[in-house]
């Protein structure tokens, strides 16, 4: 029987890019063990050109980049729901998502951290981006960083085209 | 759905660092099947092969001879911790360059799924000056690694 504090809490730093989606289901697939309880971590990027905008034009902003939020958070609770995982999906205002993550991992004194190395930024300036690198630095809790090789991103499409068949087989039946 | 064995390395030096680190793994991290190659790289590796530091020839072969004790020493530990954990696994001796390289290199020769390290927990000034192994397999490995700080 399990007692109080056996609980494994894991923190996943999701952004909305597909390296948070192939390093949650790296998780899932390869390092995952029942009973480990999942917190994901939304930080969202602070909007830096708002003031510039005119009235409706921050409204509708605003609307969408809600939208893309709620549809991202929905998109991970069926994940998890769809394996048996228990977990909930947070997001944190924060300036600085490498330091709202360690922030939280501390607070929720989760068992370790998961993050990939690089998000959303198109621009490759370094090896690693720069949340990741801060994270790994400071982290109060081991930190698993999903690096890949170059291969990833064919591998990942072909892993979500399988799945979305196996999908519509079920439903079909 | 099953999925294949993992295949894992861990880098260890013999220091309390890597010790934590093997522990924690097992503590939290191990599956049934799991295949472990310890990777030996003794802390005195770096500084043999460091091109500035030439010390008078006795202290060199002292070194060496330290490091050879160390090391025979370490292995059978290392080989030890495998058995008391019931862990499938090998260790293995790495050399031939710094340390963070020879673990990536190792890596991809054995085709892991995954590396752990430990670290020391330097500061900005101290990684940059002496080199941090974590710091430098972060960056370079080509597949997850997972740094255990305590």
């Amino acid at each position: 029987m399990a007692e109080a504090g056996d609980e494994v809490l894991v923190l996943l730093g999701v952004d909305g890019s597909e390296h948070s989606v192939y390093a949650f289901d790296w998780y899932v697939h390869n390092f995952h063990k029942a009973g480990n309880k999942l917190i994901l971590v939304h930080v969202p990027e602070p909007a830096t050109h708002v003031s510039m905008m005119s009235h409706t034009k921050l409204q509708e902003h605003l609307k969408q980049y809600e939208e893309k939020i709620e549809a991202m958070k929905v998109k991970y609770l069926e994940k998890m729901e769809a394996r048996g995982i228990e977990g909930e999906f947070l997001r944190i205002i924060h300036e600085k998502p490498g330091h709202a993550i360690v922030e939280c991992a501390e607070e929720k004194r989760v068992k370790f951290v998961v993050i990939g190395t690089r998000g959303q930024s198109q621009v490759r300036r370094t090896i690693m981006g720069s949340c990741s690198d801060y994270i790994v630095h400071h982290s109060p809790a081991p930190v698993l960083l999903c690096r890949h090789s170059k291969g990833w991103q064919k591998e990942f499409k072909d892993r979500e085209k399988k799945e979305k068949k196996e999908k519509g087989k079920k439903k079909s039946r | 759905m099953s999925t294949p064995p993992r295949k894992i390395l861990i880098a260890m030096d013999g220091s309390k660092h890597s010790d934590y680190a093997f522990d924690w793994y097992v503590k939290y991290f191990y599956k049934d099947k799991d295949d472990v190659l310890i990777a030996y790289c003794s802390e005195h590796a770096g500084l043999l092969t460091a091109p500035f530091q030439a010390p008078a020839s006795s202290a060199v072969s002292r070194m060496v001879r330290e490091e050879e004790m160390d090391s025979a020493s370490a292995l059978s530990q290392f080989q030890k911790k495998l058995q008391n954990a019931g862990i499938k696994g090998n260790v293995i001796r790495l050399s031939g360059g710094k340390p963070g390289e020879v673990i990536v290199k190792a890596s991809e020769e054995h085709k892991v799924d995954m590396i752990i390290t430990g670290t020391r927990g330097l500061g900005t000034i101290r990684r940059t000056l002496m080199g941090s192994v974590s710091q430098y397999v972060v960056h370079h490995a080509s597949c997850p690694v997972l740094v255990v700080r305590q």
